[in-house]
């Protein structure tokens, strides 16, 4: 990242959110950048490069948004109360670890934002929406996946862009669930996704949760034991000879006490008992988090 | 939290349903085949998958007998090989007996009815011993 861009998004968001402004330093130093005071007149945002950001099909990520206007919504609607005018930008902030195209800016410094306000929790902050409204001037939103879509969370911002925190909404960890059979990963990712935990991705084999751990990076890994082309424990042996810290839980069944064992000698954290009983799990996992987070 | 018991169970009779086949397919191939290495370890699988599943919705009948097919699976994963044909019919036994439970939870029945018998003998069966000819550590853990 460059030392030359302008933190517009984080003077912003300072305004709307009611940052701290050491948080906002912070991240600015993370992303080695400097504040700028200004907002722009034009109606539109700039990455901290100065650059116009590009709106990106907003009807497409809308549509699939819970809570949020149908596509048609987005069109001009003077006439009814609070309708949308126009819907100026709708930013994705999605993968970790990057830069995030549309902003020019580090995604780990946006989530590092939130960070600071709200704790040490990871968010899934997917979708920065802003819009004109003909009795509220310009909204702003932060939409992020949640169970089956995405909520409007975090805070909201209306008329002269004046902080309105309201619903917050953050992801405790990013999970990766390694299961052959979709069901069982069905009922865990029900029973962790209910708690806050984030399912970043599923994996049908040991070979596939091997190259997900690689290119998603999960805070914990569900692992089960007995799965086709490579085992669960083989997979935590590779998984941890490249990551030591790995966060790997398994997933075991009734009688196979003596395959635990292994697994735990082989890099795996701890370990959780088939049929799934949500408490036990959810304990299994808080712990893990709260470990990793020591 | 409590999860949807009733989402669950339609979707173990689908799942369960298309691990019944892939069994039955298996086993015709060691039909073909005693010691082929790939159809023992689906068998082995499928089976493990259909004991967690129906422990998880509740349906223990199925697991226990699922849980007996999966031990002898295992013994046979060791010896590298499924013995004549009366170690063959004992599988398609354990088989159709998984079958008939799912089918008695697909025409309503809340639990279906343990197999006391079938899991007996399917842990009565005499371990097998390795052969030379064969590789213990064929197949997948």
């Amino acid at each position: 990242m460059s030392g030359n861009g302008r933190l517009l998004t984080f003077e912003v968001a300072q305004r709307l959110y009611a940052l701290p402004i050491s948080a906002i330093l912070e991240v600015a130093e993370t992303g080695g950048v400097s504040p700028v005071p200004t907002l722009p007149d034009s109606g539109g945002v700039m990455n901290w490069h100065g650059e116009a950001l590009p709106v990106i099909a907003p009807d497409v990520l809308l549509g699939a948004a819970e809570g949020a206007e149908p596509p048609d919504a987005a069109e001009d609607d003077t006439a009814g109360d609070g309708a949308i005018v126009a819907r100026e930008h709708v930013l994705v902030l999605s993968e970790r670890g990057g830069e995030v195209p549309s902003l020019g800016l580090p995604i780990d410094a946006v989530h590092g934002l939130v960070e600071g306000m709200h704790g040490p929790r990871r968010i899934a902050a997917q979708a920065l929406v802003i819009e004109r409204r003909p009795h509220e001037g310009r909204v702003m939103n932060v939409l992020h996946a949640s169970a089956g879509g995405m909520r409007a969370s975090l805070g909201r911002a209306v008329g002269g862009l004046t902080a309105t925190p309201c619903e917050v909404q953050v992801m405790k960890a990013r999970v990766l669930i390694a299961d052959d059979a979709s069901f069982m990963r069905q009922i865990i990712r029900e029973i962790i996704e209910a708690e806050g935990f984030e399912i970043v991705g599923e994996a049908g084999d040991g070979i596939e949760a091997v190259d997900l751990y690689e290119s998603l990076q999960p805070d914990i890994v569900t692992m089960d034991i007995v799965m086709p082309k490579r085992s669960g424990i083989d997979a935590v042996r590779a998984i941890v000879a490249e990551h030591p810290s790995a966060c790997i839980v398994m997933c075991s069944a009734l009688g196979q006490e003596t395959l635990v064992m292994e697994a735990l000698q082989a890099g795996a954290r701890d370990f959780i008992v088939k049929p799934f009983k949500p408490d036990a799990v959810l304990e299994t996992m808080n712990k893990m988090l709260e470990k990793k987070q020591d | 939290m409590a999860l949807d018991m009733a989402k669950y169970r339609a979707l173990f009779l689908e799942e369960a349903s298309e691990h019944l086949a892939e069994i039955s397919r298996a086993l015709i191939e060691l039909e073909k085949d005693a010691a082929s290495a790939e159809s023992i370890d689906l068998v082995f699988r499928m089976a493990h998958s259909i004991k967690s599943m129906a422990g998880s919705v509740g349906y223990d009948a199925i697991s226990e007998l699922a849980h007996a097919l999966e031990d002898r699976m295992e013994q046979i994963r060791s010896a590298g090989r499924v013995e004549g044909q009366d170690g063959l019919g004992m599988l398609f036994r354990g088989i159709e007996g998984l079958e008939g439970m799912v089918a008695a939870v697909r025409n309503g029945d809340e639990a279906p009815v343990r197999d006391a018998d079938l899991v007996t003998a399917l842990a009565r069966e005499p371990a097998l011993e390795p052969r030379g000819d064969s590789d213990p550590k064929k197949g997948s853990t």
